[in-house]
């Protein structure tokens, strides 16, 4: 079980401490950024404990069926090293990931790089090593309380697994349920039930703590006028997430829990919890109008014949592709989506169905009756936030953690970092990127002390070569965790025995174990065996331990084959012993016939070369440098103007009042003194070629001067070529404006060009002088000399150009923008009249607050529909601005000294570059990430990373945690010498391939090309990530894929058929 | 001025915003027109704007719009708008504040050709505006009703001294029920229990069950005064002063430590308002009958029959969201043997208000009917045999509207005061004895 596994990374990872810092790092909450940033640090050579309180990982995303905006699950996608199977698995597994699940810490001693962590395992009253899971107690134990998962929608008993496929997979005690009735100790076989079990206390040493604790979901209780709690009908946006999983109690399906019937009509209530000062939670939720739009549809979906209706106040859809996703929802599915909050929900007595009453669309209150309401519940703090805090950091006003606006992932305490919901509430891509972002602030803390790559294996001997021999398959059998209970192995044998080619079979307790494993070399030595088939748990475990095993008797270690007698065979069948032995028979006969086929494969390798390129050099490329030269590796920084800064020159102070000159200042100095960091202005991308770990770039100075230096970076690193350089700032920086061409070669790149402020073409904007962008309005009010000519009426038209057929995206900066113009403008002259003309307000999160402070200050905020927009008249007065005011029904006239436009944010021209990089683009022209949800910083080609305004609008602290995340998805590449091929990547039989292309269309991840010379497809091993894909397109079976060809295949369904 | 619509164009008139959050005690600009204040007001729908159009015209500067609607005399002051807004607006206050500038201003006028003259200026730059005649008929009543309480200290115009009246049809009258010195618990009855017949079971019974329970309490007669509570929600605060100042004197005076009530906006105003018109705390414990009740029954002090009635509860809204008494008064009819207890769509802290709220039945008392009727459309679809509530406004409005409730009708229905049941409850266990 997973505990034990614990035990045993621990042991072979041994103490790895050098004298300076740890590398070993603590990670407190195991959800998704929890276990996100664990990975990342872990696959940088970092020793993590990953800590929850709860009895599993995982934290909220096991509720998580579905997520948006694809309707998918898709957090496979979340490992560093895609495509690979789910995060918690993945965690489970790395050998370098310690999981210290139901675990709180209580005291942190020390300083950065080498604290100490007082940690208190709580008692789970069963040993997980002993408990093989068989839910026998759970059968027997008669007191039953509200699940966790899904607020008590489920119930579970006093001892219990959080879920099925929990991880670590094992049952606990809830004492404070717990009868002590015994029941469960008589029937546990294995004995691990202990009641006499107590916390343990541990200390650990560490060099830095990173904590995710995420967030708790809002009492909707204190929300006591929609009557959670009274009505059967009324149900948590938790809930039913829970309901609409597909392993939830209805099976997926939507159900009124007062009778169990299909609702028809669903009314979700937005904002519970959140912008609600009267109930102390004053700040958006950022993620509620997103997660109630996927329920709604996901609704809709299941149960057809529902009309559903969202109440809400703003539609906060501000992410990328988050606007387009509404419109789906109301185009495809129907969804209404009806401005005005609720006022109270009423059950009707016999029905109990459930009466709204709401303000119609003509002003009017209106009462509609409901089958079922669902209360779309905000972020609160995550529980315990508090007595965490007591580690040494501080919580905001809302009992988040506080961190600096330019140092988000940092807390008040030096060495403690934060990500995900617990700095501020916020979904999953967003949590995603913190997680890396904090990682790698870890990782240039801990840059010192950052593990070696482990020491080669054992010399091993000379591969036998068995491409002559007749196979010989051993089997061997293991009877641990639960298998010998259900399964009769002997008879397994038996049957093994008598298969074709089969010339040993074995029983051990073990195969994974020390002893195991040499019993296994031995036999190999001893019977002369070529195939070794492992029947004993399922391949996702220790297939790396046991191919080494192969290796060390001289066997290729594609020679293993696995059987799952345990996963897929004894733990589900725990109760049919007789079924359980039969499926285990096929399972290894299934095996052994794949084994007698299996082929060694030869793994190719390339080195990596050390340096980095980074594209643009604004705040994200700034950024995204300076934590990769922190972290130890040489950067290229290629900024195509004349000067670093980018976007970060038009900003004068944040929404916060943080200052951002002298952000910029501080970065272009820290960048301009950094040895590792060679700058190159004027500079821009010409071609790139080779792939992950080996890219050569020819970058070029706009003036044109042809000489192009080779070979590689040479000339750059010769101190003494004044030729091409120049001395800015008098620093230490190697500053190149560039005139010419070079070649660079690097092993990874990162895209960081930016985007820019729209340029509107409507309200009169380049013919009246009195017509302004924000940034341009910013300008004026940081000029001090303009002080006393400040105008005293200003209207603010939002979202102009954005949110438009023509630009469908919302560019999620602007209302903020207009929040801090407007607050600096009333600052400076109190009596100004401002008006915003807004079609949603989107301050999301805490920001919020600034719109609130705005509306108590006077602004008036006048809501305009897009199909009645504004209009702006020119006069020698001033401007006057026609609008519709929907509050009152009335058409409004406004005078205004100046008129403020909010443009939003565009993609720079990227089509020649992404051409070069060979990377897409999206639909709006911004670069398209992998995965918009949980690969928001990688390129699907390999080696090439992204962030900031490149990717998509975004404010300058979400820019940095970004720029500083795809700087560890980097350097968790450059820190390893070489890259190793995988052994299930595709191959091409080049006699039977037709070069007819398809599989080089077909692959996602470039690995695919025709070789020119000989006319026929082939395969890059390091690029090939093993999918399948280019096998199910090949018309003549030509792609073959490693241990899955073709043979192996039909051999083991013939095997069972 | 500005005007809106017209051809001038808007400003945001921070003085009169300002007088107006200064008056309140709120921050109106707060407001992002969620529209759930408008959602839950049972007279927005007479309303010419509703409570959030009424904050858009205060921070547009529309004083003379606001000034001459009848939006804010017929609030019911339910105060379900302000118990749940968000950004913590207690609209029933900002409609007390308008009323009480209309007054000043000299808007409150019982003519509308005067008003139509005051504002002659107003009404050339904006001819559109109607002047409801309804408003200064309204206006005239309250005044009327202001009158009568600063002179006859009651709110009928009774002789005050014949506050007792009620107390003629009793059995028995309670020895010591007119000021009794050192009586623990002073009755404080309210004008309508003591004046309006249809209401003297409620002051019946409370007396009858206190004697029987052996409670040492009396009343203050006639030297009960008018609570005040009219003055206040019609904007007049100020002309209370005396009336408190009176009525907290007599009950110290007797050297009560204890002031029950059966009216719950006596109580409500007690509870809230006094300590804040005396400029400390009263220094007395102020309850509700049905509180008094409830610790009564819990500590055996009366004994309950069987009373085999299907009931339902309507929360004043006085008593419940004003004052977040829920719980005695249900635990009081759970308490009485065979009854069965029942709850209506919308109680507790969103029960609806019954349309006697405010001084709504003096101002319009055609507006209050479609209000009462639709609570009794609830009652009816719990089948209740009696609604039961806690104030005896609450019960002449619903009384009303029960005769007028054809389904009710048709059912029999009773509406009775808590009190009311408990004394049938405890009625025959002491004849028997």
């Amino acid at each position: 079980m997973a505990t034990g596994v614990e035990e045993n990374k621990e042991q072979k990872n041994g103490e790895q401490e050098n004298r300076g810092q740890s590398d070993r790092v603590l990670v407190v909450g195991a959800g998704i950024g929890g276990m996100g940033a664990a990975l990342l640090l872990a696959e940088a050579g970092f020793q993590v404990y990953l800590l929850d309180q709860a009895p599993a990982i995982g934290g909220s995303q096991p509720l998580l069926d579905r997520t948006f905006p694809t309707n998918s699950c898709g957090l496979c996608f979340m490992s560093p090293t895609p495509p690979a199977y789910c995060p918690f698995i993945e965690c489970d597994r790395h050998p370098n990931i310690h999981l210290l699940p139901y675990t709180e810490v209580e005291e942190l001693e020390g300083e950065p790089g080498r604290f100490q962590v007082t940690i208190r395992q709580k008692a789970r009253y069963v040993d997980p090593t002993r408990c093989d899971g068989c839910g026998a107690c759970a059968a027997v134990c008669p007191v039953e309380v509200p699940r966790e998962l899904g607020e008590g929608l489920e119930t579970r008993k006093a001892i219990y697994r959080p879920y099925p496929q929990a991880v670590p997979n094992a049952f606990l005690v809830d004492m404070a349920a717990c009868t002590r009735c015994g029941e469960c100790l008589e029937v546990c076989q294995p004995k691990a039930i202990d009641f006499e079990q107590e916390d343990q206390l541990r200390r650990l040493e560490v060099g830095a703590v990173l904590l995710g604790p995420g967030f708790a979901p809002f009492d909707a209780r204190a929300k006591g006028e929609f009557g959670y709690g009274l009505y059967p009908n009324v149900l948590t946006s938790f809930q039913f997430e829970r309901m609409l999983s597909l392993t939830g109690p209805s099976g997926g399906l939507p159900q009124r829990p007062s009778d169990g019937t299909p609702p028809r009509r669903i009314a979700f209530i937005q904002c519970v919890g959140s912008r609600d000062a009267a109930c102390g939670q004053s700040y958006c939720s950022s993620v509620c109008c997103m997660y109630a739009t996927k329920q709604a549809m996901l609704a809709r979906e299941r149960e057809p014949k529902s009309r559903v209706a969202v109440f809400y106040m703003d539609l906060r859809t501000f992410g990328k592709e988050f606007d387009r996703y509404v419109e789906r929802a109301q185009d495809e599915y129907s969804v209404e989506y009806r401005r005005s909050m609720v006022s109270a929900v009423k059950q009707v007595p016999d029905s109990q169905n459930l009466r709204l009453s709401y303000v119609a669309e003509d002003g009017q209150p209106r009462e509609e009756e409901f089958d079922l309401v669902i209360l779309s519940l905000g972020f609160v703090p995550p529980a315990g936030a508090e007595t965490l805090a007591q580690l040494g950091f501080d919580l905001n006003e809302y009992g988040f953690c506080r961190t600096d606006e330019f140092a988000p992932s940092q807390t008040t305490r030096p060495g403690v970092f934060v990500a995900g919901a617990f700095r501020e509430p916020k979904d999953i891509p967003e949590t995603v990127a913190e997680a890396a972002g904090a990682a790698a602030a870890v990782a240039q803390l801990l840059a010192g002390a950052r593990g070696r790559p482990a020491p080669p294996a054992r010399e091993a001997p000379p591969e036998r070569d068995v491409s002559e021999e007749e196979p010989r398959v051993g089997v061997f059998a293991c009877r641990c965790d639960g298998i010998e209970e259900v399964v009769d192995l002997a008879r397994v044998l038996d049957r093994a025995r008598g298969l074709k080619d089969v010339a040993h079979v074995q029983e051990l307790s073990n195969a994974c174990d020390g002893e195991g494993m040499e019993e296994i070399k031995r036999q190999i030595a001893e019977k002369g065996l070529n195939r070794i088939v492992v029947a004993g748990c399922t391949h996702r475990l220790y297939e790396t331990v046991l191919q080494e095993a192969l290796r060390e008797a001289g066997l290729n270690p594609a020679l293993l084959g696995r059987a799952d007698l345990r996963e897929g065979c004894a733990w589900v069948h725990w109760d049919q012993p007789e079924v359980a032995t039969a499926k285990a028979q096929d399972l290894v006969e299934m095996a052994v016939a794949k084994a007698r086929l299996l082929k060694p494969v030869t793994k190719s390798t390339c080195d990596v070369k050390a340096g980095a390129l980074v594209i643009g050099g604004g705040l994200a490329g700034m950024t995204a440098a300076l934590s990769l030269a922190g972290q130890g590796f040489p950067v290229h920084l290629a900024e195509k103007e004349a000067e670093l800064g980018g976007n970060l020159h038009h900003v004068h102070h944040t929404l916060y009042g943080a200052d951002a000159q002298a952000l910029l200042r501080s970065l272009v100095h820290q960048v301009e003194e950094n040895e590792l960091i060679r700058v190159y202005l004027g500079a821009e991308v010409r071609g790139v070629s080779g792939s992950v770990g080996n890219f050569t770039v020819r970058v070029r100075g706009q003036q044109g001067n042809e000489a192009t230096r080779q070979p590689g970076n040479e000339g750059m690193r010769q101190r003494g070529n004044e030729a091409t350089r120049e001395q800015v700032g008098g620093g230490n920086s190697l500053t190149y404006p560039l005139g010419n061409s070079l070649t660079l070669n690097v092993g990874v790149i990162i895209v960081a060009t930016g985007g820019q402020e729209a340029v509107p073409t409507e309200y009169l904007y380049g013919e009246d002088p009195r017509v302004m962008t924000q940034r341009e309005f910013e300008a004026i009010l940081v000029d001090s000399e303009l002080v006393d000519s400040l105008p005293s009426s200003v209207v603010m038209i939002q979202c102009v150009g954005s949110r438009e057929p023509e630009r469908p995206y919302c560019s999620r900066i602007c209302c903020s923008q207009a929040m801090k113009n407007t607050l600096r403008l009333k600052e400076m002259n109190p009596q100004a009249q401002v008006f915003v003309l807004y079609r949603d307000i989107r301050t999301y999160g805490f920001k919020e607050e600034a719109y609130r402070r705005a509306r108590e200050e006077g602004v008036a905020f006048i809501r305009y529909d897009p199909d009645d927009k504004p209009q702006v008249v020119g006069g020698d007065e001033g401007l006057r601005v026609l609008v519709n005011d929907p509050v009152l029904g009335e058409r409004l006239a406004l005078d205004a000294d100046l008129l403020v436009l909010s443009t939003g944010i565009v993609p720079y021209e990227n089509g020649a570059l992404a051409e070069i990089l060979e990377v897409p683009l999206d639909t709006d022209g911004f670069f398209q990430e992998a995965n918009s949800k949980v690969r928001p910083m990688d390129f699907e080609r390999a080696g090439i990373f992204l962030c900031g305004l490149a990717q998509a609008p975004r404010f300058i602290d979400e820019t940095i945690v970004q720029a500083d995340g795809a700087a560890l998805r980097a350097a968790i590449l450059l820190s390893k010498e070489r890259l190793e091929s995988r052994t299930m990547i595709a191959m091409v039989n080049e006699r039977l391939c037709s070069a007819c292309e398809l599989c080089v269309e077909a692959c996602p991840y470039d690995a695919r090309s025709m070789d020119p010379e000989r006319g026929v497809a082939v395969v890059d091993p390091i690029l090939c990530q093993g999918c399948g894909v280019c096998v199910m397109v090949c018309p003549n079976g030509a792609s073959q894929q490693n241990t899955f060809e073709m043979r192996q295949v039909m051999a083991m369904l013939d095997a069972t058929i | 001025m500005a005007v809106i619509g017209g051809t001038e164009a808007v400003r945001v008139d921070t003085s009169f915003i300002e007088e107006v959050n200064a008056r309140s005690g709120q921050i109106i600009q707060r407001c992002y027109h969620c529209h759930k204040c408008t959602a839950g007001c049972p007279a927005a729908f007479v309303m010419e704007y509703g409570p959030d159009r009424i904050l858009r015209l205060i921070q547009f500067g529309q004083r003379e719009r606001l000034l001459v609607s009848r939006d804010a005399w017929l609030c019911l002051g339910c105060e379900m708008c302000g118990a749940f807004c968000p950004n913590e607006i207690d609209i029933g206050e900002v409609m007390i504040a308008l009323k009480e500038m209309s007054d000043e201003m000299g808007y409150r006028v019982e003519d509308c050709q005067q008003l139509r003259d005051l504002l002659a200026d107003y009404l050339v730059q904006r001819p559109e505006t109607v002047i409801d005649d309804r408003l200064c008929v309204g206006i005239q009543r309250l005044n009327r009703l202001g009158q009568t309480i600063t002179t006859a200290h009651n709110i009928s115009g009774d002789d005050n001294t014949s506050r007792l009246i009620w107390s003629q049809n009793l059995e028995r009258i309670p020895p010591g029920l007119e000021g009794k010195q050192g009586a623990e618990i002073v009755y404080f009855v309210g004008c309508v229990s003591s004046f309006f017949p249809r209401s003297y079971r409620v002051p019946q019974s409370l007396t009858s069950i206190l004697e029987t329970s052996g409670a040492d309490f009396t009343t203050l007669g006639g030297q009960e005064w008018c609570c005040g509570y009219p003055l206040l929600s019609m904007g007049q605060l100020e002309q209370a002063e005396t009336l408190v100042r009176h009525n907290v004197a007599q009950v110290k005076e007797l050297g009560a430590s204890r002031v029950v009530f059966t009216c719950p906006s006596c109580y409500h105003i007690w509870k809230f308002v006094y300590p804040g018109v005396l400029g400390e705390e009263i220094g007395l414990e102020v309850l509700h009958a049905t509180e008094l009740l409830d610790e009564l029954i819990s500590q055996g002090a009366i004994e309950l029959g069987e009373l085999p009635l299907r009931v339902t509860y309507h929360d004043p809204c006085d008593l419940g969201r004003k004052s977040h008494v829920y719980e005695s008064p249900r635990q009081v009819l759970r308490s009485i043997p065979g009854l069965t207890f029942v709850e209506m769509s919308g109680f507790g802290e969103v029960s609806e208000c019954c349309g006697g709220g405010g001084n709504l039945e003096s101002f319009d008392p055609d507006v209050v009917s479609e209000v009462s009727l639709r609570r009794i459309d609830r009652a009816c679809e719990v089948n209740a045999q009696v609604v039961a509530s806690a104030c005896q406004q609450c019960e002449r409005t619903l009384m009303t509207a029960v005769r007028s409730h054809k389904g009710a009708r048709r059912a029999r229905m009773r509406v009775m005061d808590v009190a009311e049941l408990v004394w049938q409850a405890v009625k025959p266990v002491i004849s028997d004895q």
